[in-house]
């Protein structure tokens, strides 16, 4: 898809883009955790 | 360097960020009275200043200039260390271990990462063999960064090597001595914004340059058949694919690249130290939502560009970009940001990788600072004048070290000799210091031995069974008169590979066959894991 290349890149390519946005999404969800 | 830039406005532009930093130094240097403000920056940074701290002494001028270059060489599968980076390296370390070593950091006193292994085993020979590990393998790491920024200010100001090297020690040397910890942190947030700007911009202009984004990805893997016979023999398979899996490119990037400094980022001790900076865990949690888009922007897309520049070589000079750099890996993306980029922004890019080395260099040279002169040294701990002190000369003693490693080092050296860096902490550390956050049954002597065995046995293959690591130091095939003691595949094996499972074997054998460290002290270390944070910090940051 994209001409990315073989499925090896393809997911290593949406995993750094998933991985960042779970930090965010984490980051955002625990912004006031009492501790 | 940049024939295509005006040298006159070059020098005002780097002499104006020199300013900055030095500015940022003096400041820091000012609210540095105590021994906690050089070494943990008084525990009082917020979010924003250990993310951007956390990322910037992450991503050196090694994961931009060494491993943007080995992109260009083995292609796109570099992504997945930056996959790593991000889940292990920011997501894991921040969750994991970050807010257990924020809360014991806090609760003990610790300031540094051997001082945190001492007193959670109770024992002051993990804390000066810790601090022996980093003051004699951070240099190596230290001087693969030097040489890295050194080399771009070389070029960039047309300036001899030599003197790149030392203005380059000299600045970070000049306000990481006065200004500490504050001072790392403060420059680092600046320079991992000039960082963020310029390998953004990077990343955008080069999909334009090339066509847009599918256009670039079609056009680089129509160039498969280009790949050299050699990288060809070795297991590439084109830009765009993954090596063949067991051949010496494969063990390459997933032993070497994605193991040893995907893995490795988790004990490594200048970015754990990030932890005992900040008041609560709110500050850790907050602290992701910068670190993970940062590291996805640097070094991932570090890595596409890397392999997309041979497009860039390809069509406006007929041979591949490893052909351009002749062969030397770490001259790629310099050559490709001179010649592929607007002028106008090179300016931005040359800030960009001195900002990427002095970030990392001042992070290590602190850090070797405190593990001669705090960890190692005994008579001190516990004395806050002498330990401030010997806090602020070790770290010219690391400097001037780091200075001499770099001197005698080869060339095209700098992503192995980060790796080894990484591995050898990874392999000393990483169990112990895991265990010591989650394993109340875990001993002394278990922890004492996994992390001599670990260093012990990275170190022989290191020596002796690596062949590209053994090549460097030259011990081992002095000694045996061939490049490794083993054939294809051990002798492009990472040490890593043995290394850390033989220290998480004997942590786990001798834990369960030796007697449990007494009970009083491991509840005295889970209490610290359970303390709300102090009332007044917590309203602080509100």
């Amino acid at each position: 898809m994209w001409g990315l290349g073989d499925g090896g890149i393809y997911l290593a390519y949406l995993g750094n883009i998933l991985g960042a946005i779970l930090c965010f999404v984490w980051g955002i969800r625990y912004w006031n955790y009492e501790k | 360097m940049f024939a295509n830039v005006s040298f006159p406005l070059l020098v005002v532009v780097v002499l104006a960020y020199i300013a900055a930093l030095l500015y940022m130094g003096r400041y820091a240097a000012r609210q540095t009275k105590t021994s906690a403000d050089y070494m943990v920056a008084g525990r009082q940074m917020n979010a924003f200043l250990m993310a951007m701290a956390y990322g910037a002494t992450f991503i050196s001028t090694s994961a931009i200039v060494g491993f943007g270059g080995q992109a260009a060489a083995n292609g796109m599968s570099l992504l997945w260390l930056s996959f790593a980076n991000i889940v292990l390296g920011i997501f894991f370390a921040f969750i994991v271990l970050g807010t257990r070593t924020r809360a014991l950091g806090q609760a003990l006193d610790v300031r540094t990462l051997p001082d945190l292994l001492g007193r959670r085993y109770n024992s002051n020979f993990i804390q000066s063999y810790a601090g022996a590990v980093i003051a004699i393998m951070m240099p190596i790491y230290a001087a693969a960064v030097l040489i890295g920024g050194a080399r771009f200010l070389e070029g960039a100001l047309n300036i001899p090597y030599w003197l790149a090297y030392v203005i380059t020690a000299a600045i970070v040397g000049w306000y990481v001595f006065y200004g500490g910890l504050k001072a790392v942190m403060y420059n680092d947030a600046l320079q991992g914004l000039l960082m963020l700007a310029g390998i953004g911009l990077l990343y955008v202009l080069t999909y334009v340059k090339l066509g847009g984004f599918g256009a670039a990805h079609e056009a680089l893997t129509a160039m498969t058949p280009l790949v050299p016979a050699k990288l060809k023999e070795a297991g590439h398979l084109g830009w765009t694919s993954m090596p063949a899996f067991g051949s010496a490119n494969w063990w390459f990037v997933f032993s070497t690249l994605v193991m040893g400094v995907g893995v490795g980022i988790l004990a490594m001790p200048t970015t754990i130290s990030r932890f005992f900076t900040v008041p609560r865990d709110r500050d850790i949690y907050r602290a992701l939502t910068v670190g993970g888009p940062f590291i996805f922007v640097i070094p991932g897309t570090v890595y596409v560009v890397g392999a997309l520049s041979n497009i860039w070589f390809h069509r406006t000079t007929g041979k591949l970009a490893i052909e351009v750099a002749g062969g030397n890996v770490d001259k790629i993306i310099p050559a490709f940001i001179s010649g592929a980029m607007p002028p106008v922004l090179t300016y931005l890019f040359v800030l960009t990788m001195l900002a990427a080395c002095m970030s990392t260099y001042s992070g290590q040279v602190h850090l070797i600072g405190t593990a001669l002169g705090y960890d190692l040294n005994r008579n001190v701990r516990q004395d806050e004048r002498r330990r401030f002190f010997w806090s602020r000369y070790g770290m010219l003693i690391g400097l001037i070290v780091s200075m001499i490693v770099g001197a005698v080092f080869p060339g095209n050296i700098i992503a192995v000799a980060t790796a080894i860096t990484f591995g050898f902490c990874c392999a000393a550390f990483l169990p112990i210091y895991l265990a010591g956050l989650y394993w109340k049954r875990v001993s002394t002597t278990a922890a004492t031995w996994s992390m001599v065995s670990g260093t012990v046995v990275y170190w022989f293959y290191m020596m002796f069974g690596n062949a590209r690591m053994a090549g460097i130091f030259k011990l081992g095939p002095a000694l045996m008169g061939r490049p490794s003691l083993a054939g294809f595949p051990w002798s492009v094996v990472d040490p890593l590979t043995f290394a850390l499972p033989v220290s998480c074997a004997v942590l786990v054998v001798l834990a369960f066959v030796t007697a449990p460290m007494e009970a009083k002290h491991v509840e005295r270390v889970w209490h610290a894991f359970g303390r709300k944070a102090p009332a007044s910090s917590a309203a602080a940051g509100n």
